[in-house]
């Protein structure tokens, strides 16, 4: 039996609860059988126990035993409830068939309101299908089986997306398990190891003290002790810094922090724009002209910006160090003069970048 | 007395004040202009609220900026305190400047508290008095007034209506006492006068839960600005408070009501169909557009507010399925049975939110953000109804709220399902845990907005514990020893008893009869030699009960035995002759075995990287610290603590900073029968005469000892400072030494020319 038979002709269960100690059927309670099960089938969601589907059922279809109800039940269809309250057993099943078609998530409409309105439709579909009068019923179980054949592969689609996703968060979960229980594990085996190197210094300082001459007991233990407390503060102090032994007094941002919290800047606050000189945009220069102009030297993608930024930068890279009055001025008392020679020759050299241009003259 | 922190002038309402005073306001100040929080611990009993609050009424009056103060504590009584002592602080000042400054304070505590209206005050419980307050003050209950209905009105409430909305209540400190009084006299409600009045004021005291529990703090601590200055005093128990309120328990009891609940609201929205369609309409356009009005009529009477959500979220539109109120019923109805039916189960689960999520979803198809959205649409739903009798609906608002929080929250949580009261228990009783594990949640919001939040307690060791625990970076850590002219107290750590038998409440020997024996010896003897009151504290009312079973009763004066972490622990204080000697008997830990416990520390350890023992043996030491903390209530006060366990002897280092001071090397490992001797010494030492003058200037300071200290210490400063520039110097020197021996140094005369010259390129 199809599902969409099933909620199509559903009525409303007369009992709403499912029953706890006696069965409505048969009378029988739960104080003479405690192994007592309640079944219920969706066709009319009229529970009864386990014992009189089989009674009734066993042989074959036959009619609901409640006295109101004219269903014909078969036995494969029942099953138990998992709510107590059968109304929303009902409801639930119900939903269950809308979601399967109306599954589209919030992407999959341009905006949130668009979303809204459409869950608001949906549900209104359900709230027909569910409490909604016969004629009501049966509007929306058309449309509902409209949308179905007009949406066909749309519906497919997202019923394949949705188990993606549910896969992919079941795998996140499970690995986030795992690597919190590897932790765990580690975390176990060092503490295990802390606890191992302390009983085997105690054994080594016994050990010590028994070999060792008389007279000599406190120098042994002293030196053992503090090799054990070492060992023991290592192995502790990796794992879980004590909050109250160690700790500074005051803290404030340091200035690592600060550092920090900047921005990344891979020169290290290094001023890359040239200072000594400028870049113009052209230089009148008949041999460079080509490679502006012609397109057999620009269509490989060669830039003469390029070669001039290269040029300038290694005209001007020496300058500022003046070797040879450096290695005179070493041999002078006081290097004061030297640098001012240095300085100097930096004016001079200063004036010719003015008119950079020259160097391509 | 009148003294000068740098520039900042201090009137102090004593003529003497205690060096931990000074140096505590000192801290504070510091605090205070950086910006930022602190962790401070200073003794019981010296004064933390006097010097709290004149260094910071001080720091008010003197900066322009208008920061506001807030102060939080645990209890009515300590609450009562607070205002006391700031009603006494600006009488004093009054005095002193010789004018009365403009200045207003208020404390606010729950309607209970402040009702005036004649029937509604004599109810018992908080919930119900909240409730027939609601039913009373509601903005539709007024405007049906208007309209000439005949409901029923509270005539305290609207007189406010009358004054001018800033200012309901005159300038000045009002304790509660006086607002009642004030409130009676003018016919105005004490409790809406101090809601209302709260941006007005300079001081407000009131109850941790209206800045902690999002659901009040929400209503009632919006408006307040960024830069008011927050206090937390007595926060010793502050990650707890966190803990607990955002918590939630569900019972089988609780589910029934909530389906009453949601029964009636489906009989009111049809009701409300038919008479009144209007209405509904009104709200379903309001959420279709997203509204969410902010008026704050609505904001004193909202029926609940939503626990933490994020600003954008409250921001958006309600989901399209929960905008209709029969829609929305339908969703709790079913969400309410799934939880029913989980309760069936007959064993321990435990899951995380988002398991508990997928789990709900697959059998209900209750999606996360609907679910997210219901205590807001709960909220709406109740008002647009217009419901009165608002206490039925408690049970229905606590599952909305837990659907909320299990909704929002990914990490930090856990829901823990306990079929049966205790491992023997034969008939079940499920309870739902939903438990915070993260006490950072529910605080993060007060660190987040306000920029100076003051921790302080007598007992907070070891301070670094709490930013730990609680997420945030404390610019400022101290704890203050005691300065005494004489020793007051005596800690003492009792490992043995008179036979040299170690003794100790460990599970595996506390019921062992020599460990009775002398647990018992140890009280006969003590009581014998305490001439006063004493305080037994036991770590469970079991092991309290076996051992006052082998006990013959013997001793002088009143024996009071109580059990640690219980009421007396930490509200009562036993100053003077009502407590001498405070035994503390056994490490008091917290049972173990809880399962909510074990998931928190579990939490702990994997997100703040706190160890299990290290966390308990924290917890058990903080409540012993209080215990002992009952005795000692000021300075001309005296006794005794002893901590009665073998396990105390590695555990001093986490005792406060004053009491682990206090104690001596050779007291920290006695027998009873050494302890006993120690203390009659002591006592005969107490008894010595002691004036009040030996105090002075030790540990009391007139203004000249403090103006003493003062100049001491700006003399060490700059003595500091001249060594500071005569190395600096010194180094100088070196530098130019080397600079000299070495060519290449440029100097700077040169370096500015070769800038020059990089300038003209």
């Amino acid at each position: 039996m199809s599902r969409k038979a099933v909620t199509s002709t559903v009525t409303q269960p007369s009992n709403a609860t499912l029953p706890s100690d006696i069965c409505p059927v048969c009378k029988r309670v739960r104080y003479l059988n405690t192994d007592m099960r309640f079944l219920i089938n969706p066709e009319c969601y009229h529970a009864m126990c386990s014992q009189c589907v089989d009674n009734i059922f066993k042989s074959g279809p036959a009619q609901c035993p409640y006295a109101s109800c004219s269903k014909t039940l078969r036995l494969r269809g029942f099953r138990e409830a998992w709510f107590g309250d059968l109304s929303v057993e009902r409801e639930v099943d119900i939903r269950k068939r809308v979601a399967a078609v109306f599954n589209n998530t919030q992407d999959d409409f341009e905006t949130l309101r668009d979303y809204n309105n459409y869950l608001q439709d949906v549900e209104d579909l359900t709230f027909a299908l569910v409490s909604g009068t016969d004629d009501e019923r049966r509007k929306a179980e058309a449309r509902l089986v409209a949308y179905e054949e007009k949406n066909k592969a749309d519906i497919d689609r997202n019923r394949k997306r949705g188990r993606e996703v549910e896969a992919a968060r079941k795998k996140r979960e499970a690995e986030a398990e795992a690597a919190s229980k590897a932790r765990r594990l580690e975390e176990q085996r060092e503490e295990e190891e802390a606890r191992k190197e302390e009983a085997m210094l105690n054994r080594e300082v016994m050990e010590a003290l028994a070999r060792g001459e008389a007279g000599e007991a406190a120098q042994i233990q002293q030196r053992i002790m503090a090799q054990k407390k070492k060992t023991i503060a290592r192995l502790n102090g990796e794992l879980f810094p004590r909050p109250w032994t160690a700790a500074p007094k005051r803290t404030g941002p340091t200035e690592d922090e600060e550092d920090r919290n900047k921005p990344y800047d891979p020169f290290g606050a290094t001023d890359l724009d040239p200072t000594r000189y400028e870049i113009h945009e052209t230089y009148e220069n008949s041999w460079l002209d080509p490679a502006r102009t012609r397109d057999d030297h620009r269509v490989p993608g060669y830039s003469v910006q390029e070669y001039v930024t290269r040029a300038m930068f290694e005209a001007f890279a020496g300058l500022g160090v003046a070797i040879d009055e450096e290695k005179a001025g070493a041999q002078r008392a006081v290097g004061i003069a030297g640098a001012k020679h240095a300085a100097q020759a930096n004016k001079t050299t200063g004036i010719i970048s003015k008119t950079g241009g020259d160097v391509f003259g | 007395m009148k003294f000068f922190i740098d520039d900042l002038p201090v009137l102090f309402p004593y003529p003497r004040v205690y060096p931990e005073q000074y140096a505590y306001m000192c801290d504070l100040k510091r605090t205070l202009d950086k910006g930022g929080n602190c962790v401070l611990e200073m003794p019981s009993g010296t004064g933390k609220t006097v010097s709290l609050l004149s260094l910071i009424i001080a720091y008010q009056q003197h900066q322009p900026e208008d920061r506001k103060l807030i102060y939080c504590s645990r209890t009515m009584s300590e609450i009562e305190k607070a205002l006391a002592e700031l009603q006494a602080l600006m009488k004093y000042r009054a005095e002193e400047l010789g004018h009365v400054e403009e200045f207003r304070g208020l404390g606010l505590t729950s309607r209970k508290n402040l009702c005036l209206h004649p029937s509604v005050k004599r109810e018992k419980s908080g919930a119900v008095v909240d409730a027939k307050c609601r039913s009373l003050t509601a903005g539709f209950v007024k405007e049906k007034k208007e309209k000439g209905e005949n409901v029923d009105v509270c005539i305290y409430h609207n007189n406010l209506d009358l004054l001018e909305p800033h200012n309901l209540i005159p300038n000045g400190v009002w304790t509660l006492e006086d607002l009642l009084v004030y409130g009676e006299q003018h016919k105005q409600c004490p409790y809406f006068t101090a809601r209302r009045m709260m941006q007005y004021c300079n001081v407000i005291i009131y109850s941790y839960h209206y800045l902690l529990d999002p659901k009040i703090a929400d209503r009632v601590s919006k408006e307040f600005s960024k830069d008011c200055i927050v206090v937390f005093d007595e926060a010793h128990n502050i990650d707890n408070v966190c803990i607990e309120s955002l918590s939630t328990d569900i019972t089988d009891d609780s589910l029934r009501k909530a389906t009453r609940g949601a029964q009636n609201l489906e009989r009111k929205i049809n009701d409300m169909k038919e008479t009144d369609r209007e209405q509904l309409e009104n709200e379903y356009q309001k959420l279709v557009d997203g509204l969410r009005d902010q008026d704050e009529a609505r904001q004193e009477q909202t029926f609940m507010a939503n626990p933490v959500l994020p600003d954008d979220l409250l921001k958006e539109a309600v989901p399209g399925n929960i905008r209709r109120a029969e829609h929305f019923v339908a969703f709790l109805k079913r969400f309410i049975e799934y939880l029913k039916t989980r309760m069936k189960v007959r064993q321990v689960i435990s899951e995380t939110p988002p398991a508990f999520l997928s789990h709900l979803k697959e059998h209900t198809f209750i999606e996360k953000k609907p679910l997210r959205f219901c205590a807001e649409r709960l909220t709406s739903l109740v008002r647009t109804l217009e419901l009165t009798n608002i206490e039925d609906y408690q049970p229905l608002q606590e599952v909305a709220t837990f659907a909320t929080l299990v909704a929002t929250y990914e990490k930090g949580f856990l829901l823990i399902l306990e079929p049966f009261e205790s491992d023997t228990a034969e008939v079940p009783n499920p309870v739902l845990h939903f438990t915070c594990l993260d006490a950072a949640i529910a605080i993060k919001p007060v660190f987040d907005r306000f920029s100076s939040v003051i921790i302080t307690s007598g007992t907070i060791s070891p301070l670094e514990m709490y930013p730990k625990m609680l997420g945030f970076n404390a610019h400022v850590q101290e704890s203050y020893a005691m300065t005494l002219a004489r020793r007051s107290f005596l800690p003492m750590i009792v490992t043995r008893g008179s036979d040299q038998a170690p003794v100790s409440t460990g599970f595996q020997v506390r019921n062992e009869p020599s460990v009775v024996r002398n647990y018992g010896n140890l009280l006969t003897e003590f009581a014998k030699a305490t001439p006063d009151g004493m305080v037994v504290f036991f770590p469970s009312y079991l092991y309290m009960e076996s051992i006052i079973k082998r006990l013959a009763a013997t001793g002088r004066g009143a024996v009071l035995l109580c059990v640690a972490r219980g009421k007396v622990s930490e509200g009562i204080d036993f100053d003077h002759q009502y407590g001498r000697t405070v035994l503390c008997i056994g490490v008091p830990f917290q049972y173990t075995e809880s399962r909510i416990l074990k998931a928190r520390l579990e939490f702990m350890r994997e997100t703040y990287r706190i160890r299990e023992n290290d966390f308990l043996s924290f917890d058990a030491m903080r409540h012993a610290a209080q215990c002992l903390g009952r005795v000692l209530r000021g300075k001309d006060d005296y006794g005794i603590m002893v901590l009665a366990d073998r396990r105390f002897q590695k555990k001093r280092a986490q005792l406060p900073k004053w009491i682990n001071e206090a104690m001596h090397e050779v007291d920290g490992n006695l027998s009873t029968d050494m302890a006993v001797i120690t203390a009659k010494r002591f006592l005969r030492e107490m008894a010595q005469p002691f004036r009040a003058k030996d105090q002075d200037g030790v540990s009391v300071w007139s203004l000249e000892d403090l103006r003493a200290h003062q100049a001491q210490q700006d003399e060490e400063r700059i003595r500091e400072l001249r060594d500071e520039a005569t190395s600096a110097e010194a180094m100088r020197r070196k530098m130019v030494e080397r600079a000299a021996q070495n060519d290449y140094e440029i100097d700077e005369d040169e370096e500015a020319e070769m800038m020059e010259i990089d300038g003209m390129a």
